[in-house]
């Protein structure tokens, strides 16, 4: 991993097009500018490693729940519009 | 740039997207076709073309999530490559492991799909508040 000190209004360039500003330091605390072609996606890094793990969870839904799922789709209880009220309709079967 | 969107339950899905950008934990899966599961418009199947036996159940938020209002910038629509009037779609990716009860939404990173290009992302909202794992059947489940 390289390492660079940079100070409060310094900046470094990785590649042709993306710019990390240092803007502020505060404590702990590191506030960062990026600037980046809008192709480039840029993420907090546990933020996307949450997403990574919720997906490989949901690839993993079983097909019995999943059919369950679509059963309490085609109830009534879901039709009534209970669901969108935002209640729980403990009833359903 | 504007563009339209919708959390209503989507009306013209297109039959394969391509998706633009990695799925995050799945970069190398990128055209999956879509199954409609059920009757209602409400959820659906995300078919790997390259895997078959991988999968994505996903939903119209609307019927689950009547507020979920995603506000999608014009960068993150950009990837889309849709411009303006085009109508852009967005589906929740949902988890559930024993049954209807503990079956959970990403409200966080919805997929946005440009219904008339086939083209789609799974976007990382702004809003950190989102839930990763908001329960689809109310939070008592």
């Amino acid at each position: 991993m390289l390492i660079l000190t940079r100070r409060v209004g310094e900046s470094i360039v990785v590649g042709d097009d993306i710019v990390l500003t240092v803007f502020e330091v505060r404590g702990d605390a590191v506030r960062i500018g990026i600037e980046a072609p809008r192709s480039v996606r840029v993420n907090r890094k546990e933020v996307y490693e949450e997403i990574q793990r919720s997906n490989e969870q949901a690839v993993s839904s079983s097909d019995d729940a999943l059919d369950a799922l679509r059963g309490a789709l085609d109830s009534d209880a879901l039709d009534s519009g209970v669901l969108e009220s935002g209640a729980v309709d403990s009833e359903r079967d | 740039m504007t563009s339209t969107m919708s959390s209503e339950r989507p009306t013209v899905l297109p039959d394969q997207i391509a998706f633009t950008a990695p799925i995050p934990g799945f970069a190398d899966e990128r055209e999956f076709s879509i199954t409609a599961l059920d009757a209602h418009g409400v959820l659906y199947v995300l078919r790997s073309r390259r895997t078959p036996g991988l999968r994505f159940v996903v939903a119209a938020p609307g019927r689950f999530f009547p507020d979920y209002r995603p506000a999608l910038l014009p960068a993150d629509v950009a990837a889309l490559g849709v411009t303006d009037g085009d109508e852009v779609l967005v589906l929740v990716v949902v988890t559930v492991t024993n049954g209807i009860a503990d079956a959970t939404a990403n409200l966080l990173a919805p997929i946005v799909i440009a219904a008339g290009r086939g083209t789609a992302v799974q976007l990382v909202l702004a809003d950190a508040d989102l839930p990763l794992r908001a329960p689809l059947l109310g939070a008592a489940g």
